[in-house]
């Protein structure tokens, strides 16, 4: 029952992110620092904020699989993380965009929040080798469910020690020494913020709806005896 | 780093409108991607389900020709 309220949502988030793509483009200012070229901000930032909030909520899920032993939650926990590693790709490569029109370069490698990123984005890569070079699937859910916690607790120590650091060039968004985001620039941001957040949230179910009609398939196969057919081989979760 | 800040102006509207539409349109193509990646999933659970129909139906229709064999 996973794709109950899919259509409404998927046109929730249709809706919210064509309203962000015109705030972005037809009624936020231009950045007086950096001009036209800021307007990649309001696609860097959500995606990169939604991402890490994601690896914590896979965290939070395996948490919830490791209590309960409800291989649902490993379901939600995977689908979370991968999802997120999705999102981080979108953050790795418009934000290198972002400092290249910026900066010049493609990447600093002395800028703490850009190799911090990299870090958890490369951390995360591991899950999948990780969780696939484990066989047995109850073996498999509660050594990923581990790993997703453990990697869950360090996305957000790594944010403060980022922030706690001194840093060079990137920008604080939310900053108070320099007085943070103008109105219309906060509104256009969480706007975004909001379209991004819509857009996981309706990938993830997606994601779930698409797994569980496989498990479902699988199951009713085994139920009437029905021969398996030679391709696709089943690599992640299954959902009921 | 200071200096290399100081020293990248805003770019001008032609040149930074490159940037921006790149990012975005790779945001797109993303998204694109995976649902196309989800849409072919999509179609294999289709199949599947045809094959498991049509593997049910013919079950059925060979257990009616076995009860009608049976009792003549």
């Amino acid at each position: 029952m996973y794709g109950k309220g899919l259509r409404p949502l998927s046109i929730a988030t249709v809706a919210l992110l064509a309203v962000s793509l015109s705030l972005v483009f037809f009624y936020a200012p231009l950045d007086a620092d950096q001009g036209f070229i800021q307007k990649i901000f309001y696609l860097h930032v959500p995606l990169a904020i939604v991402a890490l909030v994601g690896f914590v909520v896979g965290g939070v899920f395996a948490i919830a699989h490791l209590r309960s032993g409800n291989r649902k939650w490993d379901a939600y926990s995977y689908v979370a993380i991968h999802m997120s590693v999705i999102f981080g790709v979108a953050v790795l490569i418009t934000g290198s965009i972002w400092a290249k029109a910026s900066w010049g370069h493609w990447w600093v490698w002395d800028e703490p929040t850009l190799v911090s990123f990299l870090i958890v984005f490369l951390m995360y890569a591991t899950y999948y080798p990780f969780r696939y070079a484990i066989e047995d699937p109850e073996r498999q859910a509660r050594y990923a469910s581990v790993f997703a916690i453990t990697a869950g607790a360090f996305v957000p120590l790594n944010f403060m020690a980022v922030r706690m650091a001194q840093s060079l060039v990137h920008p604080r968004t939310f900053g108070t020494a320099n007085g943070g985001l103008p109105g219309e620039m906060m509104l256009t941001f969480l706007v975004s913020l909001a379209a991004t957040a819509l857009l996981w949230v309706t990938l993830v179910k997606f994601e779930l709806t698409a797994k569980s009609a496989a498990g479902q398939v699988k199951r009713l196969r085994r139920a009437i005896d029905a021969p398996a057919p030679g391709a696709g081989s089943r690599i992640a979760p299954e959902v009921s | 780093m200071l200096e290399l800040l100081a020293a990248s102006p805003a770019l001008p509207l032609e040149e930074a409108g490159k940037y921006v539409a790149g990012a975005y349109i790779v945001f797109v193509l993303l998204l694109v991607i995976y649902v196309a990646i989800m849409a072919a999933k999509l179609q294999r659970i289709e199949r599947d389900l045809r094959q498991l129909a049509s593997f049910a139906e013919q079950r059925k229709q060979e257990e009616q020709r076995e009860e009608v064999s049976g009792g003549v």
